[in-house]
Parts: structure tokens; sequence; C-alpha cells
């Protein structure tokens, strides 16, 4: 089974905001939607620019708890900012044609809970979801189906 | 037996390790905070970090026996600018401690993560003027050891960010940031220039250039700064000489009440001008006394400058000095900062820490 196959039988939509958001307005989208642990950062032409975990968001949300900072930490716990300057701007990418044993390595490898499909313009069309695909194999028994 | 005489040796090490830190410093802020800083948290920075340096440097200028070779104000200059640092992490376990909140403690914060890029800048500063090229040229010498230093410090920087970019292997990115530093600071000793403002410029440009993906550049090097504090406190350490702490007592403790003098009156004529609330002005300096791991740093740099060599020992051992005072009182002073203002919180019991 390849990602675009994946997608049609699985459709799942990736929590997105624009470059423009606060870190504030990134996490309560993720929070609005249940299991979700990524948020990806589109421009304005709705291309993927960057990507925020969840644990990073919750680090700089919940900083206060934290005994010990780096100047970079304190500094952002002070002044704040906006998605644009805490995203990794390097986002792994499904491609449509990619067999999804391959994809599910490294999505693993880079610990995401949704994997990030764009189309052929580069646009975001859907993701991967991990827990959908732990679901699909467990329901499986553990069978093979990917 | 071993005979090895750490002090002797430490130049390199203090150097290398000072670069890490003002490397960290300068890109721990982005030139979008710098836009966003706000008028309260600069103008209580420098006025603190400026009170600081005018009172120890008078203080100083008053109580300094004559120096042979050296002039009493070239020595007491970059000592002053030593004090204008501040031990954040201090600052900061103290307000955790106390889960402080309110409207001090936030500027405290901001004061504290800002002050110590403005306190590596004026100790810059004050090394071209009292040891650098304005002593033996020209005013236009000394304007090129900054300027210089400045600019090759961003253009390695920027040279740093394209690297960054390219390297995916994450255990090749502290080789490579190192690297780049000590790059820096060794063509910057070669050529004449300030290598703590080269690789502060260093740090601010890769932080720059690099944009959102700075954390590669910068997460595997801030875990090496508490290894840097700890090479200063052990080669400051080698230094330690009871009997010049006990000759020069007088001297340390004019400094930790200068010192403290500076910072509190500082810190409040700063904030009143941007405005502050009197909460602010009047008990935000306490928040400041903490001094540390960076100063020791600064002092064991400043001993080993040429100018200074033959009072190196009493530089250090002052700072030593005054540091462990600080270390003893600066919590508490922090302390009495949040309760003033009525911003302490139920106190951290340790099995929540």
């Amino acid at each position: 089974m390849n990602v675009r196959q994946w997608i049609d039988s699985h459709p799942h939509t990736a929590v997105t905001v624009n470059l423009n958001a606060s870190v504030e307005q990134a996490i309560d989208m993720m929070l609005a939607e249940s299991c979700a642990r990524d948020v990806f950062v589109l421009d304005e032409a709705g291309r993927v620019v960057g990507h925020l975990s969840h644990i990073r968001m919750a680090k700089r949300i919940l900083g206060e708890h934290r005994p010990v900072h780096t100047r970079r930490q304190l500094m952002e716990r002070v002044l704040g900012g906006k998605v644009d300057e805490m995203m990794d701007p390097e986002v792994p990418v499904a491609r449509l044609d990619e067999p999804m044993d391959e994809l599910i390595s490294r999505q693993l490898s880079k610990q995401l809970e949704d994997m990030p499909v764009l189309d052929d313009r580069g646009r975001l069309i859907g993701a991967i979801n991990l827990s959908t695909v732990l679901r699909q194999w467990r329901s499986n028994e553990g069978k093979n189906t990917l | 037996m071993l005979n090895f005489n750490l002090a002797a040796v430490a130049d390199v090490p203090t150097v290398g390790a000072l670069g890490i830190i003002a490397y960290i410093i300068g890109g721990s802020i982005t030139t979008a905070q710098l836009k966003r800083i706000g008028a309260v948290i600069f103008s209580t920075a420098l006025g603190e970090t400026m009170g600081a340096m005018i009172f120890v440097c008078l203080m100083l200028v008053v109580i300094l026996p004559p120096l042979e070779g050296i002039g009493v104000i070239q020595l007491a200059l970059p000592l002053a600018a030593v004090a204008a640092t501040t031990d954040a992490a201090a600052t900061l376990a103290v307000i955790h401690q106390y889960r402080a909140k309110g409207i001090l403690s936030d500027t405290l914060l901001g004061v504290v993560a800002f002050d110590d890029v403005l306190g590596i800048i004026f100790y810059s500063l004050a090394i071209v003027f009292t040891t650098g090229a304005i002593l033996s040229t020209s005013l236009g010498a000394a304007v090129w050891e900054i300027t210089g230093a400045i600019v090759i410090g961003a253009i390695t920087g920027w040279l740093l960010a394209r690297l960054g970019h390219r390297v995916r292997e994450p255990g090749l990115r502290l080789p490579l940031v190192l690297g780049g530093i000590f790059l820096v600071i060794g063509f910057s000793e070669a050529a004449g220039l300030s290598p703590l403002l080269s690789a502060m410029a260093l740090g601010f440009s890769s932080r720059h250039f690099m944009q959102a993906a700075a954390d590669r550049l910068f997460a595997p090097i801030e875990l090496l700064e508490e290894l840097v504090f700890l090479v200063f406190f052990t080669l400051a350490g080698a230094h330690f000489q009871y009997e010049v702490i006990i000759r020069y007592m007088d001297i340390i403790l004019y400094y930790v009440a200068a010192r403290m003098m500076g910072k509190l009156l500082g810190a409040a004529v700063g904030a009143r001008i941007a405005g502050a609330p009197t909460i602010v002005s009047r008990w935000l300096g306490l928040g400041l006394v903490p001094q540390a791991g960076i100063a020791v740093g600064l002092a064991l740099s400043l001993s080993q400058e040429a100018t200074f060599q033959t009072v190196g020992p009493m530089i250090i051992n002052i700072i030593l000095g005054a540091t462990i005072i600080y270390e003893v009182i600066g919590p508490f002073a922090v302390r009495y900062a949040v309760k003033f203002a009525d911003e302490i919180g139920v106190k951290r019991s340790r099995v929540q820490q």
C-alpha cells in the first residue's frame, strides 16, 4: 500500500496555523482536536513551512514551572513570540507514491504523530496519523496490511 | 608528586570558555525580540548595569592603592564592567522557589535575561579602551578593534548558519559550532580584535540567519554552559589565595557595597525614566544582587591581559571574595525584592522541586 491509497481509505486532517499565529493560538488549535500532537505552519500560499510539536509548545506555555532555563528560554518566556520564531522549518513530508512501510519507518524516527502529506504543488492534503496506523495494525492482530 | 601549576596554563581554556558564553549570550536574543523588548526592561537593564559600573569605578578610584605601572582608572574601568553582570540562574531559582508572579517578577526576569548582553559589551569596550589600541595608537584603531570584531563575528555567523542548514547529522553540530567559535576567537586574537565581541556577534548573527532553525546551533552548546562555569571556578580556585583575600578584604567589602548601591539606584532611575510602576523602580534592584560565573570568567580573562598580569591575583581574589558574599546574600535579596512587592506565591516543597 502506498500513501495515496492510505489517505483515500483513512482520511485525516492535520492541525494547521498561519505564520502570524501566536503560540497560544497554535496550542488551542491542537487541543481542539483530540489526540493531535503536531501543528503545521502554513504560509500565505498554503505551503507547509514549519512544524511545532506539542512538547515544544508545552515547554513554552508551562515555562514558569521549570526552575532552570537556558538564556534563550528565559528570553522567550519574557518576550513571547509567534509561531514563526519557534517552529522547526525542516518538516518531514510524505510523498503520495511512497510505500507505507517505508513511510512508517521515517515517521517513527521523526517522532511525529501526524506525518503531513503534500500534493504535487506542495500543498497539504492530509496526514498519516500514527494512532490510526496502530489501530489498523491491532485490528488485524499484527498482520501486515500496510 | 605531580608538579602542575593549573593557574599558569589558564589562558587558553579561559578565552575558549568565555567565547562559548559570549556566543550563547549573543544568540540569546533575536532581532524580533529586540524590537519587542520594551522600554521598561531596556531602560532598567541599562540603568542598573551603568549604575553598578559607575559606583564601582568611583569607589575603586578612591580606594585602590597606587599600582606599579598601571593607572588606577585603567584597572578600575574593566573591574567596574565586571560588576555589571548578574547571575540570572540564581534570580530565576528564587522566583521559581517562591512561585513569585507579578509585574516586578516579570520585569526582573526580563532585566536579568538582557543585562549580561550589556555586561559583555561594556567589558569588551573597557578592555579596548584600557589595554587595546587606543593606548598605543589612535581612536581609529580602537574603533577598528570593536567594529572589526563585530564584522568578523557577523560574517562567520552567516557562514555558520549556511553550514548549519546543511549539516543533518546531530552529532556534528557541536563540533561545528565549537569550531566556529574557536576560529573566530583565534582570528580575533591574531588580528588584535576583541574576541568576546566577535564571539557575541557570531552568536547573534548565526541565530539571525538560522531563524527558527537556530535551535540546532544552540541546543548542543547550551548543554556546555554549566561545564564552562565549572571550568571558571576550577581555574579561579587555582588562583585562590587566602592571604590576598585578607589583605584586600576592605576593597572586597567596598566592591560589594558599591555594586549593590549601583544596581539599586541604577535600576530605580532606569525604571522611573521608562515610566515603570513604583513597585518596580523601588524593589527591582534587590533582585539583581546575585553575581557568579560570568563575573569570575571575566576576572580570569582580565587577570590574563598583559597589562594587568602584575595585579592578576588581586583581581581574581577580589572578584572571588565578592562572589562568595553575593552567593550568600544574593538569594535573600531576591527573596526580599519579591516579598516587598507582595508577589510571593505558595512556596514549593522540596518534593515538588
